[in-house]
């Protein structure tokens, strides 16, 4: 195994700019998570609005609706007059005066009497009470013609107006931008770290290896070459399966991040992640094969790093990118890694085109890695052919 | 003795470029055997062959007594490799190189440490372990080179223009401590374009020109090949041409070179000096210094090819 700690032995002394890139990473995650608002609140609690009423009529029709009434809203029974009341609503103590008129219940059918309301001008809590009132006035009308007298009528509305539906909310599992996990955006970065690094790490150390004089030395050793490269894709693959395992350590660093363990779709994010690791790492062995000197590994992970990030949504949403951005990113890996990210991002479980999405964009991954790994070995073999 | 190399009819083409033209060769073992010859003559090429890092068209090559394969891994353990450029990685330490191609022949970690320690002792490495290649000179980065390509102690090295860009006490440094190794029981292929440094260390030499050995056999034995017994030079003087003719008559003179108020005598054996003078001081010649020069395995180079080693 001595061409494995070899490698490992100049993977380490790549241990500092790892740290480096890793911490700057983390930090920018957190303080983007920390600036996103709170998110919003899922629950709610029903507020009563204060009413007046001037009950005039005293009958069993009115003091139904009054009853009524009284279980939706704060209700104060008064006798002030107009002006009184007026005054009441300026100073919004209270938001609606409903007068019963004398001879309310006695004349109903026929509507010669009718109920006088008084509202604050717009308010869309007035049009509700509105609409409660109809509703109990229509019912009870309804019950008086069918021979039910005031006090039945009155009962009976009230016990159907207190039926409340059965409602069951459907769970599409679509979540809206501000419900985001925090966790989803250190994700969402996650290409330019990977990227990044990958180019860097793997052209360090292939350029150290692949060095013409090391490299005749290495043949002239008693090791073979396929046993040097054993050797050299263990200790890569070490490297790559720490760093892999760290990133997804990295939402513990966002607030709530530890939820990310316990999501449902935890297990798709990581599958993603992996995808976009095999990419990074294609890309970085094809970068290492180009790259002549440190200046250029430098220059191209730099360019390759923030690059794909820009065109493909890392670090501008999606949506905001322009229709030609969108259409030249869709060639490129990160693009499908995103577009399975904002998937998982904003969805609390998958509807099974949302996972075909993610599956085809996994698979979209593979496939680049697979082509980027062969055009490496091509131009290695015909280097090789050269020399 | 026996042979450590057996080089038999060895060909290698670049293209239309002939490197290797059926080159014969022996090295035999605990001797330092110089591959001589100018830039281009084929040295590396053939180290290359013998190592089976290269492919040639034709002919034998047989390293401790077997066929070399790039497959023969038993010969290749026995066998440490300086090369012309120095092959170490920036990223470790002296030590670290060292004991990183030490570990490519010698696993057990004890017995390493040993060897990796006393090749640092050997290179004069001591006080420089710790840095990085980028840290040091040109002759400590040589002085590297070899270290890690002779701790592992083998029977057979190879230096390939282990000298060349090192200040001269790095070199004398070098070629001592390679005269160690062989005294040590290494076998030691060394090859240069310094025909000084092959005269001082070499038990055997190989000339070669053009891919073809041209000569091989000890310094004496190459000197003995060529006409040249003793080279004359006399300065400050001067000449006419009824005189020159005159030295060229003396006994033994073949040839007589005058440029430059200097006169270049070559004798076939040893030079007979006192008749040169006798013939000044009758011929009234006026001259400055006057010294005489053994043939050196330039003069072999040059009488053999017709052009100069260093050309």
């Amino acid at each position: 195994m001595t061409v494995f700690k070899g490698y490992l032995k100049i993977i380490r002394k790549n241990l500092g700019v790892i740290f480096t890139y890793t911490a700057i990473f983390l930090a920018i995650s957190i303080l983007i998570t920390e600036l996103m608002p709170e998110k919003q609140r899922e629950s709610f609690q029903a507020e009563k609005l204060n009413i007046t009423i001037v009950d005039e009529d005293s009958s069993a029709l009115s003091k139904g609706l009054t009853e009524y009434l009284s279980e939706i809203c704060n209700v104060t029974e008064t006798d002030m007059n107009k002006e009184e009341l007026t005054r009441k609503l300026y100073a919004r103590s209270t938001e609606y005066i409903l007068r019963i008129p004398e001879g309310y219940g006695e004349n109903f059918l026929d509507g010669k009497a009718v109920l006088d309301t008084t509202k604050v001008p717009d308010s869309s809590a007035a049009y509700l009470i509105d609409g409660r009132i109809n509703g109990f006035v229509k019912t009870a009308a309804a019950y008086i013609k069918a021979g039910y007298t005031q006090e039945e009528a009155a009962d009976r509305t009230r016990r159907a107006m207190e039926v409340q539906p059965d409602v069951t909310v459907v769970d599409t599992g679509k979540i809206d931008e501000n419900s985001r996990e925090n966790y989803s955006y250190t994700f969402t970065y996650f290409p330019y770290l990977y990227v990044t690094l990958m180019i860097y790490c793997i052209s360090f150390v292939l350029r150290a290896f692949s060095d013409r004089e090391i490299h005749r030395r290495m043949l002239a050793a008693p090791v073979s070459a396929t046993s040097q490269t054993l050797q050299a894709v263990s200790a890569f693959g070490i490297l790559f399966l720490l760093f892999w395992l760290v990133s997804l350590l990295m939402p513990l660093a966002t607030k709530n991040g530890s939820a990310f363990y316990t999501a449902p779709l935890a297990k798709y994010y990581i599958l993603n992640s992996f995808a976009l690791l095999l990419v990074s790492v294609a890309i970085g062995f094809l970068a290492g094969t180009l790259a002549r000197n440190a200046e250029a590994v430098s220059a191209i992970s730099n360019i390759v790093g923030l690059g794909l990030s820009f065109l493909c949504g890392v670090f501008v949403p999606m949506e905001l990118l322009g229709k030609g951005v969108k259409k030249v990113s869709q060639f490129l890996p990160v693009y499908w890694y995103e577009t399975a990210n904002e998937v998982l991002a904003t969805n609390t479980t998958l509807s099974s085109e949302n996972l075909h999405t993610i599956l085809q964009a996994v698979g979209i991954q593979a496939v680049y890695a697979l082509a980027l790994v062969i055009i490496t070995l091509f131009i290695v073999k015909r280097r090789q052919q050269e020399s | 003795m026996t042979d450590m190399i057996k080089i038999t009819n060895l060909v290698k083409r670049y293209g239309d470029v002939i490197a290797l033209d059926h080159l014969d060769l022996e090295v035999r073992e605990c001797e330092i055997f110089g591959l001589l010859g100018p830039n281009g003559s084929g040295k590396t090429t053939a180290i290359n062959c013998i190592l089976a890092l290269l492919r040639y068209d034709r002919g034998e090559i047989s390293v401790l007594g077997k066929p070399m394969t790039p497959t023969s891994y038993d010969s290749k353990a026995k066998i440490g490799v300086v090369f012309q450029n120095v092959a170490v990685f920036e990223q470790m330490s002296v030590y670290e190189n060292i004991d990183y191609f030490c570990s490519l022949y010698i696993t057990d970690r004890a017995a390493r440490s040993k060897c990796v320690q006393e090749a640092v002792e050997f290179t004069g490495l001591g006080d420089y372990q710790k840095k990085r290649p980028k840290q040091l000179s040109g002759g400590l980065l040589r002085r590297l080179n070899i270290a890690c390509g002779i701790a592992h102690k083998p029977k057979l090295i190879f230096m390939d223009e282990p000298t060349v860009a090192v200040d001269p006490q790095s070199r004398n440094h070098i070629l001592e401590g390679i005269q160690e190794m062989n005294r040590n029981g290494s076998t030691v292929v060394y090859t240069s374009h310094y025909m000084e440094e092959v005269e001082q260390i070499c038990t055997r030499v190989a000339i070669l020109d053009h891919g073809r050995c041209i000569a091989s056999g000890t310094s004496e034995e190459l000197k003995g090949m060529i006409r040249t017994g003793e080279t004359v030079t006399v300065e400050s003087i001067v000449l006419t041409p009824e005189q020159l003719e005159s030295i060229r008559n003396l006994e033994q003179v073949f040839s007589a070179e005058y440029s430059e108020e200097t006169l270049k005598l070559k004798y076939g054996s040893s030079g007979n000096l006192i008749a040169l003078l006798h013939l000044l001081e009758s011929e009234k010649i006026s001259f400055g210094r006057v010294f005489s020069e053994k043939p050196t395995l330039n003069d072999v180079f040059l009488e053999l090819t017709g052009t100069e080693l260093r050309d």
